[in-house]
């Protein structure tokens, strides 16, 4: 992220200041308003979805899903440790539920404990199920097109679930079929 | 249908506290809680990324690299606004969800590009940033092997919600 901002600024400050150098101090505080409009946007979508969350935890919905999970990972993961096993399982029901944060922590200890096993496939799958976004409830997004005055905020929920699908289920079978057990 | 997920979800998660005997109001006030640290936490990366991005916009870089790109991704059905968005989702979490908002604000909220950047945004993960911090406590270093895989699988869905986002 680094390269990319210093670069793109880099340049982009250059070509400014070369057709109107006037200009390059209103555009970067025009930034920053923006990005100002979007965190109190953003703040309103938190405070209310924080709220549901530590519902959601509290009321052991989270951990109902994890052991509903428990079939579907024996048949994606193969043969797993229980220690590791069990990560996994919260990881991918707090992923779902779009909880990333919860989810994290529980991601880092599922790829150590599956790095200790020697299982390499458990690794790379892992992870391809995390960064192909599993999320079932795009809150954010729903929040954020609410926020901007949509006629109907929620009529992206399946167009979303149907693309994730299609990341999720390219991705297991690219990891079953290229990656060595 | 879709008009009922999101009440319907938080009466069950309410019911889920209340059976058990849990405070609702203490439990919900908690959580929210968290929403403040979180967005000061985010504001200045959102800043530096909307700096970045106005800047990238007015100075005509955007035009030039989306012209040069316009190609490719048109040959996949994606329309070139949308170009930006799916460069930067990969690297920035933060930073995409500004140009989804940019593109929002530009083309109307429920126009088919903001509808189907939405879709993208919500289908697609940040393959870099999750790898870095999954991989983090492992002692060997991540193969580029997943990587393809979940950029090659994020590419898909993205095509995919650039068709569906016509029809739906």
């Amino acid at each position: 992220m680094n390269a990319i901002f210093t670069v793109i600024t880099l340049i982009s400050l250059i070509l400014l200041t070369v057709q109107n150098p006037t200009s390059v101090v209103t555009v970067m505080t025009d930034g920053v308003e923006k990005s100002i409009s979007l965190c109190g946007k953003l703040f309103c979508i938190y405070a209310l979805w924080y709220g549901v969350f530590e519902l959601i935890e509290r009321g052991g919905i989270g951990r109902l899903i994890a052991k509903i999970l428990k079939k579907p990972v024996k048949w994606i993961f193969g043969k797993t440790d229980e220690k590791s096993s069990g990560y996994i399982c919260m990881n991918l029901s707090a992923n779902l539920l779009g909880l990333g944060g919860v989810a994290t922590p529980m991601g880092i200890e599922a790829e150590k404990y599956l790095e200790n096993e020697g299982n390499r496939f458990g690794q790379n799958m892992l992870f391809v199920l995390a960064s192909s976004s599993i999320q079932l409830l795009p809150i954010s997004v729903i929040g954020l097109r609410a926020s901007f005055g949509s006629v109907n905020p929620q009529d992206i929920i399946l167009p979303t679930l149907l693309s994730t699908a299609v990341s999720t289920i390219t991705g297991i079978l690219l990891v079953k079929i290229f990656c060595k057990r | 249908m879709s008009a009922y997920v999101i009440p319907l979800l938080v009466i069950t998660v309410i019911l889920s506290v209340a059976v058990k005997g849990g405070k609702v109001y203490d439990t919900f006030v908690k959580g929210a809680k968290k929403a403040f640290p979180l967005v000061l936490s985010i504001f200045p990366y959102l800043a530096a990324i909307f700096i970045m991005t106005e800047l990238f916009e007015k100075s005509g870089l955007s035009k030039a690299i989306i012209d040069l790109s316009a190609d490719f991704f048109g040959f996949f059905g994606i329309d070139k606004s949308l170009v930006p968005l799916i460069l930067l989702k990969p690297f920035s979490g933060s930073g995409s969800l500004g140009i989804l908002s940019k593109i929002m604000t530009d083309y109307g909220v429920d126009s088919y590009l903001s509808r189907c950047a939405c879709a993208i945004y919500g289908s697609s993960e940040t393959v870099f940033y999750v790898g870095a911090v999954y991989y983090s406590k492992c002692k060997s270093k991540p193969p580029v092997l997943p990587f393809l895989i979940s950029l090659i699988s994020n590419f898909l869905a993205t095509v995919f919600a650039c068709f569906i986002c016509r029809i739906m």
